[in-house]
């Protein structure tokens, strides 16, 4: 009673908000008092975004599945989507929603529920359109022969079927959708200020006062919602989605949430495999995959029928037709941007590029040998689990804050410091991925190395370091893209009245919103996404590939 | 303990402790072992008996919980000195070449490169790989690739060569080519291994390449049988010989399976309070199928295992369990059909479910679950306090499997109710 009653006074309470009159510009009140409420708002848009995300992923990852022409377009799409930074969004989707809805708050929500979205959506597609081509075909058939139509076969064999990856990726993007919210919730664009009352736009404001207290407060506010939601939602969610579970194995003790059932449980290290992707900047697939399961090959997908073909042919012609038009006015816009930004842009690329690299660098020095002490011992895992997944889902641009200010008291800057601040949220998928690497690491092959005595540095170099490569390939490509969209918001930050910038492409990113420069935007969201598109696709590839071949362990 | 015995191990205990404190699984029990030079050891048993861990016990991969490992009379601490394994899924690692790999173990010794190299090529050349020296495993078949692990095991010349089921991962047919040249390569008097243990759950194997055959007891894993084997190399499994000596040991695992009537006597009063004996993990579908096999002619066990190319202790389970439930009786190592076997085999399945029934409900364990069911308030438990429960009565049993089967032969026989989802189980409404 008690829980629908404060359900009901939640929702109408955010229904208000939204269609409370157009004000650009919400006084942020400090008061911790009113935190609480703001926290409940940002929580909405959150929800609301991962609906959004829920209905995408099903039609886009369907139509990806069903129609084979459509897929060699929508999956490359997909992956150069997913690259493009939060930021490259936002002017197009907050301009346009606003001045569609002028007078309400509804342009400013839907603009800010929109950019959560596309932090949380890309990796739920891929997990769905994997558990869509995994559905075994024994499963199709029986829908075959049952006569199912299209909806009877989404909601029978298919959802079903993808129920669990689906909600872990759920409970993955949901975190993702935080990494901004600071941002997200209260920006410049140009020479307007928007703003949202919410949990980001308390602590934007509160660093831009100055104010410890209620950086402090805000930072335990996301702790609780982050905390409450894992117990009371996800948690059931997860337990509930085990009877789907195709194998019939008994079911283990309870594991209490995500990171632990992952790492201790062998089925599913292949989601670990292919971590949280919250930060959408990496183009080989970073999703969780589905259970394994043992079957024969998965069934090809149908085939249309003529009134299908009649139908996609016509929505390819819009959508090619809007996306030549997009593309046409993109290109055109960057056009514009003179030989002297291009160089600045370039350069900067190659300053941030560096930083990256330096935080891969250091992130590995201990999150390697931590994630391996971590896989190889269970009950070391059981205490860390939840710490770390914790400290995970945190949005780690809400201490950066904190975090430069110890920077500079210690007298340095934010050209270093910001490598230090991208560490900060990217460590954490090579620890996740290097420690289910070493978990999965067979019993066997740990006595082998200890009877023909392999200690010390030859241990590592001959044994754990190649086991684990596979693994840490992916925890670094990962990493690498979390860095990437961090730059935006740690080279280029706005704490106690000062802007500090660092040189870097995230800096100009930053620095293009705030004054309103979207060619410069436009040009340097385009450098960024084809930079680290590029380097998965040659790089980080080739590392994968020689990883497959050489260092799993199979039958 | 004799000065000639190169590993010797003395009330050795291994123990993992529980969840809750008091709670320990034990894994072997009191195991006194002398292994000298020379011998040729197998060690048999079903599966889950610990024999696995025994063999790591000895190797140094484990320490005992209690007693001592001692190699030429010096305590063992760690990893065994001389101790070199062959694992049953192979083990090899595949970023290494076949001849990287058995030059792994070799580059820890202090050895000169000419001399690593020798033996490297020495070893592949003993089972047979020369020439696939840059082959990676994955590239390999599984035959192929436990001849790496001998090789990479033989490389270091060890005192003792430990073996955890080799073939258990191949096919048949390889694993009988691959046995066959242990055999040969074990005759063969330029070989310098001498001492080798072998866990195998198959025991032609055991009869074709051991001297010692060693078979263990489960839950606890004790040893509890220790038998010489002197037939001359080569062996022959078909001569007599061979199989008097098979034969031999089947009686020795069946009698101690299925013990002789006195434990196990029908009363014909249905419920005066039976003997609690632990349940077999059988299916009923097993048991049934294994009735309808039997006739009133007594058959070999051992005959209609190999027949239907079934496990001898998987055999012997579902015996015992037939037999408990009166399906089937048993003279030393044949089994034949009881009248009320025969009965089952004429009804229809409404009718079969009912007369199980019957019979489960005679089964001094099951009468145990009803008494404790029915005494609980609305007559059920959940199971986690059945588990408890069950592990007070068979306190060397494990309590899970007692339970699975004690759920899944009640649900079967519509004698309980259990929620998988809730998991409390419950007797059906009194009716």
């Amino acid at each position: 009673m008690c829980v629908l009653g404060g359900l009901l006074y939640a929702i109408l309470k955010v229904a208000a908000e939204w269609k409370a009159p157009f004000r650009a510009e919400t006084a942020i009140d400090l008061s911790f008092w009113k935190l609480p409420l703001y926290t409940l708002y940002s929580l909405a848009r959150g929800w609301v975004a991962m609906a959004f995300s829920l209905v995408f992923t099903i039609l886009y990852a369907t139509w990806a599945y069903y129609d084979d022409r459509a897929r060699r377009v929508l999956l490359p799409v997909l992956d150069i989507l997913q690259s493009i930074p939060v930021l490259g969004f936002m002017p197009g989707l907050v301009l346009a929603l606003v001045s569609l809805f002028p007078k309400s708050n509804l342009g400013l929500e839907l603009a800010c529920v929109l950019m959560i979205f596309t932090a949380q959506v890309w990796n739920m597609v891929f997990s769905y359109y994997d558990s869509l081509k995994g559905v075994p075909l024994e499963l199709r058939e029986v829908g075959t022969i049952c006569h199912y139509g299209g909806w009877q076969r989404f909601r029978n064999i298919e959802l079903p079927f993808a129920a669990q990856g689906l909600i872990y990726n759920c409970m993955v993007s949901m975190a993702g959708g935080w990494f901004f919210l600071t941002i997200n919730e209260a920006f410049t664009l140009g020479s307007k200020d928007f703003q949202l009352a919410g949990v980001g736009s308390y602590m934007s404001v509160a660093i831009a006062k100055n104010n410890v207290p209620a950086q402090i407060a805000a930072v335990v506010a996301m702790a609780v919602m982050i905390l409450s939601m894992d117990r009371l939602v996800w948690w059931p969610l997860v337990i509930w989605s085990r009877k789907f579970k195709i194998e019939d194995t008994a079911s283990g003790p309870m594991e209490s949430t995500l990171v632990q059932r992952l790492l201790t449980s062998s089925h599913f290290f292949s989601f670990l495999q292919h971590p949280p992707h919250w930060l959408g900047h990496v183009a080989n697939r970073r999703h969780v995959a589905p259970p394994r399961v043992r079957t024969l090959d998965a069934a090809p997908a149908p085939q249309a029928g003529p009134k299908g073909r009649l139908l996609y042919g016509l929505v390819v012609t819009v959508a090619v037709g809007a996306g030549g038009v997009g593309l046409f006015g993109l290109l055109r816009m960057l056009l514009q941007v003179d030989g002297d930004h291009w160089l600045k842009i370039l350069l900067g690329l190659g300053t941030t590029f560096l930083r990256v690299l330096g935080a891969l660098i250091l992130s590995s020095l201990w999150t390697i040998p931590a994630g391996v002490w971590i896989g190889l011992n269970p009950k070391v895992s059981r205490y860390l689990q939840p710490v770390i997944q914790f400290a995970a889902s945190f949005p780690a641009p809400m201490l950066y804050p904190l975090i430069f200010g110890w920077v500079l008291a210690m007298g340095g800057n934010l050209d270093w410091g910001a490598m230090l601040l991208m560490m900060l949220g990217a460590q954490w998928y090579i620890l996740f991925n290097v420690a289910a690497g070493a978990q999965s690491i067979g019993a066997d092959m740990v006595a082998c190395a200890d009877i023909f005595h392999l200690r010390g540095w030859r241990r590592w170099r001959q044994f754990i370091l190649p086991a684990i490569f596979p693994s840490l390939v992916t925890g670094w490509i990962t990493s690498a893209g979390g860095a990437w969209n961090a730059s935006i918001v740690a080279e280029y930050l706005q704490q106690g009245g000062h802007t500090y910038s660092a040189f870097g492409l995230g800096s100009i990113i930053s620095q293009a919103t705030n004054a309103g420069d979207f060619h410069v935007l436009a040009a340097a969201v385009v450098a960024m996404a084809v930079v680290v598109v590029a380097i998965n696709r040659t790089f980080w590839k080739r590392l994968q590939h020689l990883g497959d071949l050489y260092c799993r362990f199979g039958p | 303990m004799s000065d000639s015995s190169l590993i010797s191990l003395q009330h050795v205990s291994l123990e993992y402790p529980g969840e809750k404190p008091g709670t320990a699984t034990t894994i072997l029990d009191d195991i006194n072992l002398e292994i000298a030079e020379n011998d040729i050891i197998a060690l048999l048993g079903p599966s889950g008996c610990g024999k696995s861990t025994l063999v790591r016990l000895i190797a140094g991969l484990l320490p005992a919980t209690r007693g001592e490992v001692r190699f030429h009379g010096e305590l063992v601490r760690g990893i065994c000195p001389g101790v070199s394994m062959v694992f049953q899924n192979f083990a090899l690692f595949p970023w290494l070449t076949v001849a990287a790999n058995v030059r792994l173990p070799l580059q820890a010794a202090d050895l000169a490169d000419e001399e690593i190299d020798r033996r490297v090529e020495h070893t592949l050349k003993m089972v047979g790989l020369n020439g696939l020296e840059t082959i990676f495993p994955r590239e390999l078949s599984g035959g192929m690739k436990q001849r790496v692990g001998i090789a990479r095991a033989l490389a270091v010349n060890p005192e003792v060569l430990c073996m955890d089921e080799p073939f258990s991962a191949l096919d048949v047919l390889t694993a009988e080519l691959l046995r066959n040249e242990l055999g040969r390569l074990c005759a063969d008097p330029a070989n310098p291994l001498r001492t080798m243990i072998s866990v195998t759950h198959n025991i032609e194997e055991a009869v074709y390449l051991a001297k010692r055959i060693i078979v263990l007891s489960s839950h606890p894993g004790r040893i509890a049988l220790d038998l010489a084997n002197s037939l001359p190399y080569p062996r022959d499994p078909e001569s007599p010989a061979f199989r008097e000596v098979m034969e031999k040991i089947h009686g020795i695992l069946t009698h101690q399976a299925l013990p002789e009537p006195g434990v196990e006597t029908r009363s014909a009063l249905p419920n005066a309070p039976r003997p609690l004996v632990p349940l077999p993990d059988s299916t009923i579908g097993e048991i049934l199928g294994l009735t309808s096999l039997c006739d009133e002619h007594p058959t070999h066990i051992f005959e209609m295992a190999d027949d239907l190319r079934k496990d001898f202790d998987s055999m012997l389970k579902v015996v015992r369990a037939a037999k408990m439930l009166g399906l089937v009786s048993t003279i030393k190592d044949k089994v034949m059909m009881t009248p009320l076997g025969r009965r089952f085999q004429a009804v229809d399945q409404a009718e079969c479910k009912k007369m199980l029934a019957t019979q489960l409900r005679t089964l001094g364990a099951f009468q145990r679950l009803e008494k404790f069911l029915a005494a609980r308030p609305a007559r059920s438990a959940t199971m986690a306090e059945l588990l408890v429960e069950i592990a007070g009565w068979f306190p060397k049993e494990s309590p899970e499997t007692q339970a699975r089967t004690l759920v899944r032969w009640g649900r079967y026989t519509q004698l309980l109710v259990y929620d998988s989802v809730t998991k409390i189980i419950s007797l059906p409404p009194a009716s």
